[in-house]
């Protein structure tokens, strides 16, 4: 099969056994990433923790909540720091967009989190 | 925004400058604050970021990571599906990387203007683009 340009630029339409061919060749990078990236997380687990002196208490739907009621029975916690400043009438356009995909990990808490 | 997780506020607490995502009127006036694990312009008093934290069975509570501006990009499950196709991401040219990212319930047809200056939120004093250009 001829080679022939695709309408973006450095892109060609190629023998689908020479796109096998590139696919493979990209497979193995993408598993070094994978392996990488759990060495990393590895790593960031085994990272020193600080304890936290301070008793920090947050306005929340219930009312007063301190930093360890935020944990709800659960021994991990992860917090989204969502830019949302004194005055400001909507909150950052951003952050929402990271917190749209909050919910859909919400089986996390089955795992202590 | 029909969200379900947890939201509180930190207002009345020191929270979210310890956590080195708010800034103090001194700080932002001297023009560089602490994000990021460096000190760098920042042209508002939020920035973004993740915390984790662990309680033990004793009630100790620790604080063990933190990241910041293009460290939650793995936070973001359309960024990873935008790197599968051919387009990407799509931002060369932008005037800012999230130039199209618009709160949920703004997207009309899947359209946005890409061109459009940053519109800071409301009542904000955001003077620039937002934090994940301070990558």
């Amino acid at each position: 099969m001829k080679t022939i340009e695709t309408p973006m630029p450095g892109r060609k339409v190629v023998s689908r056994e020479q796109w096998l061919e590139a696919r493979k060749a990209h497979l193995a990078k993408e598993k070094e990433l994978t392996r990488l990236r759990d060495e990393l997380s590895r790593q960031r687990r085994e990272l020193p923790w600080v304890k936290v002196e301070k008793n920090y208490v947050f306005d929340g739907p219930n009312g007063k909540e301190t930093l360890a009621d935020l944990f709800d029975g659960r021994s991990q916690l992860i917090v989204y720091h969502f830019m949302f400043g004194p005055g400001w009438e909507e909150g950052c356009p951003s952050c929402s967009f990271l917190c749209d995909h909050i919910d859909g990990a919400s089986s996390i808490c089955t795992r202590g989190t | 925004m029909g969200w379900r997780f947890k939201w509180v506020s930190s207002f009345a607490n020191h929270f979210n400058f310890d956590c080195h995502v708010s800034f103090t009127k001194d700080e932002m006036a001297k023009g560089q604050v602490y994000y990021n694990y460096a000190m760098t312009e920042f042209g508002s008093e939020e920035a973004g970021g993740v915390s984790v934290f662990y309680k033990d069975e004793t009630g100790d509570i620790f604080h063990t990571y933190s990241s910041y501006a293009r460290g939650l990009d793995m936070l973001h499950g359309a960024y990873n599906y935008l790197d599968l196709v051919p387009k990407g991401r799509d931002e060369d040219g932008l005037t800012f990387t999230m130039a199209r990212v618009r709160h949920h319930d703004r997207y009309s047809n899947g359209d946005v203007d890409p061109k459009a200056p940053y519109s800071p939120p409301k009542g904000s004093i955001c003077s620039h683009g937002p934090v994940e250009d301070h990558a």
